[in-house]
């Protein structure tokens, strides 16, 4: 027979056992969640203090559309012409115990993925995190391009970008691919995380800008010379507001299941330590009447 | 009496800077230019340089500046930048130098051990041109 878990004629010794073991896990989640809070503070604070400058870009490759669009438009505007081959890039964490949060990011991949191959499309895939690698290498191992681990970083941040953004450039210049799609966590609130897919190359769905708000800019040195580079930084600040939301959704969810952890952790020391009494009380009940039915024997 | 404009000193980790100076001077592709309300809109890629904003009725700030965009519409500045420190406060300069320095020794990538070589020696040759921090550092 089991009750609340626990066989009911197990020995006190082995219930006290699994009691202390039950509490040190409970300390272990305890800690997580306690750092994955704190973590998942600093995390929100660099993704409110890279937006700024996501944003100004943003705006300012509005501003210079005009200019843009001409006979020179460079290939990561223009793009390839086709829309054939597609690059995937898959943010994910390297560690688990998040609960769903890399399970959601893959799951929305794979449904972009099937519905590419469904069209017609090749697929090229590009992980960022151990984990999505884990999943995705089963089903679609011969689809992989690169895998690229974030513990090798100490910390996010533009460089780490940069790096990224630099070798998806390269490799689309190269003709390796005709769009690139990011797909990550966004993160709404700690109960809600959101898997979204965002399109950075061919580079910027241009929003239209009121005429009158369309400056007339002089450059120095000419666009031309500079378009590449402005380019090149508007990618790297996605992806690194890609990279910073992913953190923070893992952080997010890391702290839920950490919590989830410590409070079911919580109940099974309450029903161990209630079955742990039970038996004692029978046993010490069993003792009692045996030392009285030996006395009356007497 | 000169007015004012509002400037914004932006980079991907924080906003610097933002709020209404006097005159700004920036060093762009084509030498350094002095901007100042009213500048007719340009866009103007900068090179390694220092960065001085002046305020009315307040110290001058400079900074060290590796690269950015500096973007003047009327009434309205803003340089993007991801290589951005203030010359005024000097533990940020330390910090930036020590980072530079171990970013050197531990970088994973080419990539970003050339990004800390090219912060690090600019900044040695700037600091040591102003004599502004301790040689020892070198």
């Amino acid at each position: 027979m089991i009750d609340n878990g626990a066989p009911l004629m197990v020995s006190l010794k082995s219930l006290r056992d699994r009691i202390t073991s039950v509490k040190a896990t409970q300390k272990l989640t305890k800690a997580m969640q306690m750092v994955a809070a704190a973590r998942l503070r600093r995390a929100q604070e660099s993704v409110l203090a890279a937006y700024p400058y996501s944003k100004k870009m943003a705006i300012l490759l509005r501003k210079i559309k005009a200019d843009i669009e001409g006979e020179n438009v460079p290939l990561l505007i223009s793009g390839t012409g086709k829309e054939k081959v597609h690059f995937i890039v898959i943010f994910t964490s390297d560690r688990g115990l998040c609960g769903s949060f890399n399970a959601h990011i893959v799951r929305s991949a794979k449904d972009f993925i099937n519905a590419r191959l469904d069209e017609g499309k090749d697929i090229k895939i590009m992980t960022v995190g151990r984990k999505g690698f884990d999943i995705l290498r089963r089903d679609c191992e011969h689809m992989f391009l690169e895998h690229i681990d974030l513990r090798e970083m100490k910390r996010i941040d533009f460089c780490y970008a940069e790096f990224l953004s630099k070798k998806i450039i390269a490799s689309f210049k190269e003709g390796h691919f005709d769009v690139c799609t990011l797909f990550y966590s966004k993160f709404e609130s700690v109960l809600h995380q959101k898997p979204i897919s965002q399109k950075i190359l061919p580079s910027l769905s241009f929003s239209i800008i009121k005429e009158e708000e369309m400056p007339m800019y002089e450059y120095e040195p000419d666009i031309a010379l500079m378009l590449e580079d402005l380019l090149s930084k508007n990618v790297s600040i996605q992806i690194l507001c890609a990279l910073l939301e992913n953190l923070t959704g893992e952080m997010a969810a890391r702290m839920r299941a950490m919590d989830d952890a410590t409070r079911n952790a919580g109940e099974m020391i309450k029903k161990l330590s209630s079955t742990y009494n039970r038996q004692r009380q029978s046993r010490i009940t069993t003792e009692l009447i045996e030392i009285i039915a030996g006395a009356e024997a007497l | 009496m000169r007015e004012s404009f509002h400037f914004d000193l932006v980079t991907p980790n924080r906003i610097l800077l933002s709020k209404a100076v006097a005159e700004v001077i920036v060093p762009g592709a084509n030498g350094y230019l002095t901007v100042l309300a009213g500048h007719s809109p340009m866009l103007i890629r900068v090179i390694p340089g220092f960065l001085h904003v002046r305020f009315f009725g307040e110290a001058e700030q400079i900074f060290v500046i590796l690269d950015g965009f500096f973007d003047i519409t009327t009434g309205d500045c803003s340089l993007l930048s991801d290589s951005v420190i203030s010359l005024s406060n000097f533990d940020e300069i330390e910090s930036y130098i020590a980072a530079a320095h171990a970013a050197l020794g531990s970088a994973p990538t080419d990539e970003i051990r050339n990004k800390a070589e090219e912060c690090f020696s600019y900044l040695k040759s700037v600091l040591k041109e102003k004599n502004l921090v301790n040689f020892s550092l070198f």
